[in-house]
């Protein structure tokens, strides 16, 4: 890709950068752009004490007593003048999840129905109707944007968000859905709920998905969600 | 097998100096929520900096020692006493086997900080024994301290310990009123110049609804201007963000990685590690500091107490 334009570098805090990038200037693929970005940074460990992704920015973060501001700052702007950005070609493989969307999974199912004026059914359609992309990880540990939603499915954030969700919860908001790996609280509204871990300390790679991942999912029933959950035990 | 948890205290957590280079994969910072208190224990206790020790919360354990070994108590003030005799904060105490030490409640301040001159044997998450709850990563099982709990413990390096001639000036004290140096986040332009003002002269106060994620303040409302579309930006440990209609909620050790709502100001690094002893009903202000200013006192800092440059 031709490089006719730069990130900007703003200041956060006496120990960060934001380095920010406007859509219009790369053609659709800025998420892609920011996630290469930031992993190649990542490569840069002795400088930089973590790169925070998000989907359109992220963060640096450096010890000012190791590194003064403008040395940091000098090191990060020849960095991304050095970084070469190639559009993905990889296809990743798609990974299936399964979810019920049944009664006692989807506390909020109803609500976007009404909102929407679609039935159950055709909400569920829709949502596993998409093949998505995980746009970024973060939050808590292993939790997913994943986008896009289909429009009809569009909402905003729950006004009072939940105390207590359990894992696996999917949300929706916005045009992103996502999965809450831990449980705890959430804002988003609940449509359904997997019975796959994907995040698990305990494993090898604790991470299930990682960004650039594509997922689809498929709608089960309760009996399934439970079978899948004692199948995971053994 | 040598300390014995014989009851836990309100929230006692086993922490070290966090967990770093994971963050974009959702895995929050964690270690102490009073970064400064942890390393002067390791420090006063001539332990490596990134040594784990608990983490006592506004009321403190009782403890009982099946080894002899050498502890250092940092932080808030909880009058540890060891068989019921009180002992010093920040000097180093010996314990012998069947010895307790209890920590009381503090009446100020929000952490206390137990060092060990032994290591204490736990599970290491991506290279950190930090305890992080929600995820039960870390510490012993993930899980704060219970009663009856037993922890590990290994390698004795009593003989290291710092024979401090006077640690009077580096105790540090603390109060229920706050000022904190910060300067304006990503979004501090959302809020208009009378908001801007009120950010940094109002009186804010911690209210019950805090915890290692963040502390949540009550105080005047701020106006935000509304935008149709904030995408979710990258978070960490000091950012203050507001939700459009609510209280605003300053980050601590454990705070997510990501959030939606304005980020208005980032906590200075020299004033950061006294989020994690904001108590409820605590009042708080924020000074606007620039970053060359922020540096100058960081640098200060590092002066008097070398250990900050690690932590």
């Amino acid at each position: 890709m031709k490089k006719n334009f730069k990130p900007s570098i703003t200041q956060f805090g006496d120990d960060a950068f934001l380095v920010r990038a406007e859509a219009k200037e790369l053609q659709g693929k800025l998420n892609e752009y920011i996630l290469a970005l930031a992993k190649y940074l990542r490569r840069f460990e002795g400088t930089w004490i973590d790169v925070i992704s998000a989907e359109e920015s992220f963060a640096v973060r450096f010890n000012p007593l190791e590194i003064s501001v403008a040395n940091a700052y000098k090191q990060l702007d020849e960095k991304i003048d050095a970084f070469n950005f190639q559009k993905s070609n990889q296809n990743h493989p798609i990974v299936n999840i399964p979810v019920c969307y049944s009664d006692g999974f989807a506390p909020d199912l109803q609500i976007v129905a009404q909102e929407k004026s679609l039935s159950i059914d055709d909400v569920v359609e829709q949502h596993t109707s998409v093949t998505y992309r995980v746009t970024v990880i973060g939050f808590t540990p292993g939790f997913a944007y994943l986008g896009d939603l289909p429009e009809a499915l569009f909402m905003p954030r729950r006004s009072v968000p939940r105390l207590y969700l359990q894992p696996g919860s999917i949300g929706i908001t916005g045009h992103r859905t996502g999965i809450y790996p831990l449980g705890g609280p959430g804002g988003w509204q609940i449509i359904g709920c997997s019975p796959m871990a994907l995040f698990d300390p305990s494993s090898e790679n604790p991470f299930k998905l990682s960004t650039g991942m594509r997922v689809k999912f498929t709608a089960i029933s309760p009996e399934q969600f439970h079978q899948y959950k004692t199948q995971r035990r053994q | 097998m040598s300390i014995e948890v014989v009851s836990p205290g309100l929230q006692t957590t086993i922490q070290d100096n966090g967990r770093y280079g994971w963050r974009h994969m959702g895995v929050p910072q964690s270690g102490a929520a009073d970064l400064f208190s942890f390393g002067l224990a390791n420090f006063l206790h001539g332990q490596s900096y990134d040594s784990s020790v608990l983490e006592c919360t506004l009321s403190g354990p009782r403890l009982r020692f099946l080894k002899s070994m050498q502890i250092l108590m940092t932080g808030a003030d909880m009058q540890p006493e060891i068989n019921g005799k009180q002992v010093a904060m920040f000097i180093p105490c010996k314990v012998k086997p069947g010895d307790e030490l209890t920590m009381h409640a503090c009446l100020v301040g929000c952490r206390s900080y137990i060092a060990f001159s032994e290591d204490l044997v736990c599970d290491a998450f991506m290279g950190s024994n930090s305890t992080y709850l929600p995820a039960k990563l870390g510490g012993l099982n993930g899980k704060a301290l219970e009663s009856g709990d037993v922890i590990p413990t290994a390698g004795d390096k009593t003989n290291q310990v710092r024979q401090l001639k006077s640690v009077a000036d580096l105790r540090q004290t603390f109060s229920n009123e706050w000022v904190f140096m910060a300067m304006p986040g990503p979004e501090f332009d959302l809020i208009d110049e009378a908001s801007k003002t009120l950010l940094f002269s109002a009186t804010y106060t911690v209210s019950n609804d805090s915890n290692r994620m963040g502390s949540r303040l009550v105080g005047p409302d701020l106006k935000i201007k509304k935008t149709d579309h904030m995408i979710s930006g990258p978070l960490f440990p000091g950012t203050l963000q507001c939700p459009t209609e609510g209280s605003p909620i300053l980050l601590g050790a454990d705070a997510q990685t990501l959030g939606g709502y304005p980020r208005l100001l980032q906590i200075a690094l020299v004033d950061r590690h006294l989020i994690g002893q904001l108590r409820p009903g605590d009042r708080i202000k924020f000074q606007k500091i620039s970053i060359s200013e922020a540096y100058e006192q960081l640098q200060q800092q590092a002066l008097l107490f070398p250990f900050i440059s690690n932590i």
